[in-house]
């Protein structure tokens, strides 16, 4: 264990501190974004009519308003306090998610604990550095790399990034570890009455009312989950059906 | 002016400049914090750089596939502005879909859009995506505090019902590409045989350092399947 140079931060100090971070940072974060449309505007001297601009923009905010918000609450409990730089940064499913469970994979860290925070932290920030400096080189290298990123394959295999994500993350679900060095036989079972849940759902969406809008509605779909996943687990457990082993390191 | 005379003026350009330096700005405080408190929790710097070269060369590839959405982008609104907004908050597909109905909510014609309406573009794609930022001030911290607070009240029940976080997601995300079927689920199936692989070969060698890079090599070999998938599936 290093010597820590100042006095060490209890956990609740850490969070707190850790929070108060995420909430400044994302707010001027909200405040740049917004600067930069209204500076346009102004120099410019082409400011959009208020009314136009909330007329413009009802139809997304009724879209994806519910769903950001849903995300915001089946996504913290994984993120922990990295969740204001993952939303700033975005791609959170396609890049945030993974990146953070592979972390916590790597050093076997037990999910929702302040280790998971901490390590999710390092990997989130070092993932928004990866993503900015390769778009930035993107954009440097606009003309010689247009012609290859534009290729068939290239463009196809663009499509398929979650599926290629989550087939390696998949065998995880198989494991009986949770992480931190604690194993729980048997916890799958907590995951039938979701899973046959999502399995219905999925047939009516795909082959019944063939509405494809499952994709749209991952994070509602999450929310309504939870709670059956968590409530299943809890009673499974307490009738011994699923087992809890913790070892020394825990 | 005209719309693309604005959406490549050099003020756009500053614009997004200064805010991409902040956003990496915010990165490196959370960065330099998450690493002072990994290492006082007793972390070795070894297993921490593990974790960074790990995310690393895990982020490339996906962001590789978000240039790619920029170029589909640049073409519609000019270069700055998809630079900016695939850099932060927005995923390819969101900014794709509010660029294309911030344009036909308002009407706007792009060969005869004016300045205003690129201006309009720009508000229209930030406060549509602002509800879950805005949202999470209130009640990440919150939401965080319960999920701390359980294992110290029963640290068997803490650690299990803390995993099932996770275990939701993955069914959620998981279940509708095995019901689909085709590309999706080749590309899948691919993705965990070759996860499943690369742990054979480092158990049998003892390649650990192999570890950090399992994620990234199966995203690789899975979407290069992907093509070959589509082209049997047509």
């Amino acid at each position: 264990m290093n010597e820590p140079e100042n006095k060490i931060q209890t956990r609740a100090e850490y969070i707190d501190s850790v929070h108060r971070m995420g909430r400044i940072g994302a707010v001027l974060a909200i405040i740049i974004m917004l600067s930069m449309p209204i500076t346009a505007g102004i120099y410019f001297d082409s400011m959009p009519g208020f009314l136009q601009v909330i007329t413009a923009s009802a139809g997304l905010l009724a879209l994806f308003v519910p769903s950001a918000i849903s995300e915001v609450i089946a996504y913290t409990p994984i993120l922990g306090s990295s969740i204001y730089l993952s939303l700033v940064t975005g791609n959170v499913t396609n890049l945030k998610l993974p990146v953070a469970n592979n972390a916590m994979n790597l050093l076997d860290v037990q999910n929702g604990s302040e280790n998971a925070d901490v390590i999710s932290g390092i990997a989130i920030s070092i993932s928004s550095f990866t993503t900015v400096i390769i778009i930035a080189l993107g954009v440097m290298l606009m003309v010689p790399l247009q012609p290859i990123l534009s290729l068939p394959a290239i463009k196809i295999s663009s499509n398929y990034i979650l599926p290629s994500l989550f087939g390696s993350m998949l065998l995880g679900i198989f494991s009986d570890s949770i992480g931190g060095g604690v194993r729980a036989p048997g916890r799958l079972k907590g995951a039938i009455v979701p899973a046959v849940i999502v399995i219905i759902l999925s047939i009516l969406d795909s082959y019944v009312l063939k509405t494809h809008m499952m994709s749209s509605m991952k994070g509602f779909l999450i929310i309504l989950m939870l709670p059956v996943a968590y409530i299943g687990t809890k009673i499974l457990y307490k009738r011994g059906q699923i087992k809890v082993i913790l070892t020394d390191k825990t | 002016m005209g719309f693309y005379e604005i959406a490549n003026h050099p003020l756009i350009y500053i614009l997004v400049i200064c805010g991409i330096l902040y956003v990496l700005g915010f990165a490196l405080i959370l960065f330099r914090k998450s690493w002072k408190r990994a290492l006082q929790l007793g972390y070795s710097k070894k297993q921490l750089m593990d974790t960074v070269k790990s995310s690393v060369t895990f982020s490339i590839v996906p962001s590789i596939a978000i240039v790619v959405g920029f170029f589909s982008l640049a073409a519609m609104i000019g270069i700055p502005w998809p630079w900016w907004r695939l850099s932060v908050i927005g995923s390819v597909i969101y900014e794709a879909m509010a660029a294309d109905m911030a344009l036909s909510a308002a009407n706007i014609q792009l060969s005869d859009a004016t300045s205003t309406e690129f201006v309009l573009v720009m508000f229209v794609m930030t406060i549509g995506i602002l509800g879950g930022l805005i949202f999470s001030l209130f009640i990440a911290k919150g939401i965080q505090k319960n999920v701390l607070k359980q294992p110290d009240q029963d640290p068997r029940w803490g650690a299990l019902g803390n995993s099932v976080f996770m275990l939701t997601m993955m069914i959620v995300f998981i279940v509708p590409m095995i019901v689909d079927g085709g590309v999706a689920l080749l590309t899948l199936a691919t993705s965990a045989v070759i996860t499943l692989l690369l742990g054979i070969i480092i158990k049998k060698s003892g390649a650990v350092w192999l570890n950090n890079f399992v994620l990234a090599f199966s995203l690789l070999g899975a979407m290069a399947s992907s093509v070959l998938w589509s082209a049997i599936l047509g």
